[in-house]
């Protein structure tokens, strides 16, 4: 019995600890412009798988994801970046995203 | 000597200082457009009157050297952004210069909005923004229900059968509450009943409520405030964007939004809007339709322009609507003009053509002048049972001003003059009216706005000359103070005026077997208004909250009275003999209770009382004079789902005499006696709201008047309408129970 409850409770600790989603933080700096860009970013980010939360500070352009480190990984999210048509550390923008960017959003394009 | 060290070193850190800050300034310049500031790429700054200067880098800091002498005025330019300049008094100076992006033509400066609702502390006026995504909170459906999520200003309806809703603002009603769009007065005389629902929803971006004495740069009209319009502007708009609307009480809508870029000169935005109800509501069984059925097509297109220092637009909108409603089993081609069934329909045409232009001075940049105009159409046909009432306005408005400063900038004047010209032809049954009004104006403004941003003034006054009323005068006020950062007081007084329109601004009374008797011509109403606000902005628990208190008072010389009291058979229109006011009291606070989680509470006192021919001085009918609201709003983290309601509380209301035992009634201690005055109960309302984002759209579901609460019988003798007990204005209440409405909202790059 009191192996059972072992094993239970072993069992329970490794299914928490399979649940509780390693969090991590990675910034990237990308080529934002503006305020739009910030959101256009954000909400991109947001609904990528893994992700809990991006803030980007339109000052630094410096984004900051908070991201699950088993759903996802900081390449998948520069990536993620490039998509929305902006540049992530050294990966270039998606060209097509960054065509379909309204003007303002382009880069020297403020 | 240890002392004297000290004081050595510090005298030579000092002359070190003062020796290096000479040569060279350093500061930031940022660009605000619709409540969003951010680093200026690009800007030129100089001193004025030299060729020292320095261009922003990609963060908006520059710097530059100093000048010859202090104090010195820095000019700052960008393309797109209205030009500004600040003094400077030494080299010690922090600066940090905020542009104004261009593109609405310095219509209204939309302050830094991070909250969905915005009292700012740095406006001079009491204003109140509401931004988008306060609007999206009412995601149904046009400008009257925009203020549903707002304590401030109160939309009721009319009567019981056109669905046309009023605001009231101050306690009120909104006639005396000035519409603009885009800063250009709009839907003003006969588009008043209506004019609510002639702007969709969608179209808007932010709404700002000013309360009490306005600006007098827009004329005469705004006695108790002015609500400014917004619309969407063409750098926050994606290609295309779709909106589709659907209620339970089968509405549906359709909002649709072109934007194109035609140049790097023209910048080309459409507006259309579709809407219709074919269902035949009739909840309580009355066989009165609870709600016209109806369609609407709307538009508008905005063509703006932006070359060297010329800008402008050209708006032209347009609109058809035909609402028709009554009885369940009227028929219009059979039935109109007859007793068979009682029916009405309304049918407009309305069109509008607005200029906006101006110039800008690079040179001496806080000069700039403009030209606004805006001509009208606006034509109903209309009928009522057996009352026909057509009506057209033609309205012509034309205002030049110009910008500039005295001295410094702190000091700012404008200056302008505008014609307004209005020309009115109704018929009422047999009867014709025509009315031409034709009004030219001048005006001036002095501002003056602290560097520090603690002392604000705006001190205006008009002159117009009215071809019917003669010479109007009208002054106004308004200061404001910073106490500390975060306690700002703001105290406003003015003068306003306003031509009534007898059937416009009551088109409800058309719609009762009250027969209207006009005992005199009507005369231009007038009225003062002041008024006092503290706004207190706090931290509990690290959580940012705020406290503003108002007390408004209004105070009429003249108005048409509209007693509804004297006589159960009859409405009397007549010019105020004695005094009518205002007082509204109200106080709001809000909180951010959670991360993501805000709640609003508001109360508001609204004693409104007006002398009655025979009656003595009695509180106004149909408005409460109690209103409690309470607001919650939460986004989760990522901002995917979005969730709001607000609950309302309206207190009891007097009810216009329809029982003919006003007899009862004698002077001014109407109070104590427990009159014969009817009394509506007070009643709780419900609206709650959900919102999905998803990647390429946004979903919405919500519900008003959740609770069902509903005023039984809003329709008095609704059993026999030709009979002389019918009356359709007592409307005190929700007239329909709960009702539900989804909507998606799409933007294609």
């Amino acid at each position: 019995m009191k192996k059972l409850i072992r094993l239970l409770f072993v069992g329970i600790l490794f299914c928490v600890n399979n649940v509780v989603a390693q969090t991590e933080v990675v910034k990237i700096k990308t080529s934002a412009q503006c305020e739009t860009c910030k959101s256009t970013i954000e909400k991109h980010m947001n609904f990528e798988k893994g992700v809990k939360s991006a803030e980007l500070n339109i000052e630094d352009k410096n984004l900051t994801v908070t991201y699950d480190a088993k759903k996802t990984t900081p390449e998948k999210l520069r990536i993620a970046v490039t998509k929305s048509g902006y540049d992530a550390d050294s990966l270039l923008a998606d060209p097509k995203a960054y065509e379909k960017l309204r003007k303002c959003c382009k880069k020297g394009g403020h | 000597m240890k002392k004297y060290k000290f004081l050595i070193c510090l005298l030579f850190c000092f002359v070190c200082g003062k020796i290096f800050s000479q040569t060279k300034i350093s500061g930031k310049v940022l660009s605000s457009y619709n409540s969003k500031t951010e680093a200026l790429f690009g800007a030129s700054v100089h001193w004025e009157n030299t060729s020292v200067g320095a261009v922003t880098n990609e963060n908006g800091e520059f710097t530059i050297n100093t000048p010859t002498n202090f104090p010195s005025n820095l000019i700052v330019n960008s393309l797109e952004h209205i030009n500004d300049s600040i003094l400077v008094r030494d080299s010690t100076q922090k600066l940090s210069i905020v542009l104004i992006k261009s593109v609405d033509l310095k219509a209204v400066q939309v302050v830094s909005n991070k909250n969905s609702t915005e009292i700012s502390t740095i406006k001079t006026l009491n204003t109140e923004t509401l931004g988008e995504p306060e609007l999206l909170k009412a995601a149904c459906c046009n400008l009257s229900e925009s203020f549903e999520t707002n304590p401030t200003v109160d939309v009721n309806y009319s009567d019981a059968i056109t669905g046309a809703k009023e605001i009231q603002m101050l306690g009120l009603s909104g006639n005396y509450t000035q519409l603009l769009g885009e800063a250009i007065p709009t839907l003003r005389g006969l588009a008043v009943p209506f004019g609510l629902n002639y702007i969709p929803g969608s179209w808007m971006t932010s709404i700002q409520i000013s309360k009490g004495a306005g600006s007098v740069a827009n004329g005469y009209e705004a006695i108790t405030g002015q609500i400014n319009i917004e619309f969407k502007k063409p750098d926050d708009l994606p290609t295309l964007f779709l909106n589709v609307f659907e209620d339970s009480r089968g509405r549906s809508e359709l909002n649709a939004i072109l934007n194109t870029s035609i140049s790097k000169t023209f910048h080309n935005t459409l507006f259309t809007h579709g809407s219709f109800r074919v269902a035949k509501p009739d909840h309580n069984n009355d066989e009165f339709l609870d709600q016209p059925q109806y369609g609407q097509v709307n538009f508008f297109n905005r063509l703006q322009f932006r070359k060297g220092d010329y800008e402008g637009q050209i708006g032209v909108k347009g609109l058809y609507e035909d609402r028709i409603g009554g009885q369940t089993s009227f028929n219009a081609n059979k039935d109109r003009g007859t007793t068979n069934a009682y029916g009405f329909n309304v049918k407009t045409i309305r069109g509008e053509l607005i200029t906006k232009s101006g110039k800008v001075y690079p040179a001496t940049p806080w000069k700039s002048m403009g030209l606004q105009t805006s001509t009208t159409y606006h034509d109903q046909q209309s009928y009522f049972g057996l009352t026909r009432y057509n009506a057209k306005q033609v309205s012509f408005y034309g205002n030049y001003s110009l910008i500039g400063i005295l001295g410094t900038t702190e000091n700012k004047y404008k200056v302008g003059a505008d014609y307004k010209f209005d020309d009115y032809n109704e018929s009422l049954n047999d009867s014709i009216f025509t009315r031409i009004e034709a009004v030219p104006g001048v005006y001036g403004e002095y501002t003056f706005s602290g560097d520090d941003h603690k002392l604000g003034v705006i001190a205006g006054s008009r002159i117009d000359y009215h071809n019917l009323f003669g010479w109007l005068y009208s002054p106004r006020l308004n200061l404001k103070y910073n106490f500390t950062q975060n306690l700002i007081v703001r105290a406003s007084g003015g003068k306003g005026y306003r031509t009534p329109n007898l059937y416009a601004d009551n088109i409800g009374l058309l719609i009762s077997s009250k027969q209207l008797i006009v005992e005199e011509k009507p005369n231009i109403e007038a009225a003062w208004n002041g008024g006092l606000n503290a706004t207190y902005k706090f931290k509990i628990i690290e959580k940012e909250a705020s406290l503003s208190v108002d007390f408004y008072h209004t105070q009429f010389e003249n108005q048409l009275v509209v007693d509804q009291y004297r006589r159960e058979d009859a409405v009397l229109y007549y010019n105020l003999d004695g005094s009518s006011t205002a007082n509204s009291f109200q106080t709001t606070f809000t909180y951010e209770l959670i991360n993501n989680l805000d709640i609003k509470f508001s109360y508001k006192l609204d004693d409104v009382q007006t002398s009655f021919k025979d009656v003595g001085t009695v509180q106004r009918p149909l408005i409460a004079r109690e209103k409690l609201f309470a607001n919650v709003g939460y986004k989760t983290k990522k901002e995917l789902w979005w969730f709001d309601a607000t609950l309302q509380w309206e207190g009891p209301k007097k009810l216009p005499n329809t029982t003919g035992d006003m007899h009862h009634v004698h002077g001014s201690d109407t109070h104590s006696q427990n009159t014969m005055i009817e009394t509506a109960p007070d009643f709780f309302m419900l609206n709650a709201q959900v919102t999905k984002v998803f990647r390429k759209f946004e979903a919405y579901i919500g519900g008003e008047n959740l609770l069902n609460f509903t005023q039984h019988n809003p329709i008095v003798g609704a059993e026999n309408p030709f009979g002389n007990n019918f009356d359709a204005t007592r409307v005190w209440g929700p007239i329909m129970g709960t009702m539900i409405y989804g909507g998606i909202r799409v933007s294609i790059q």
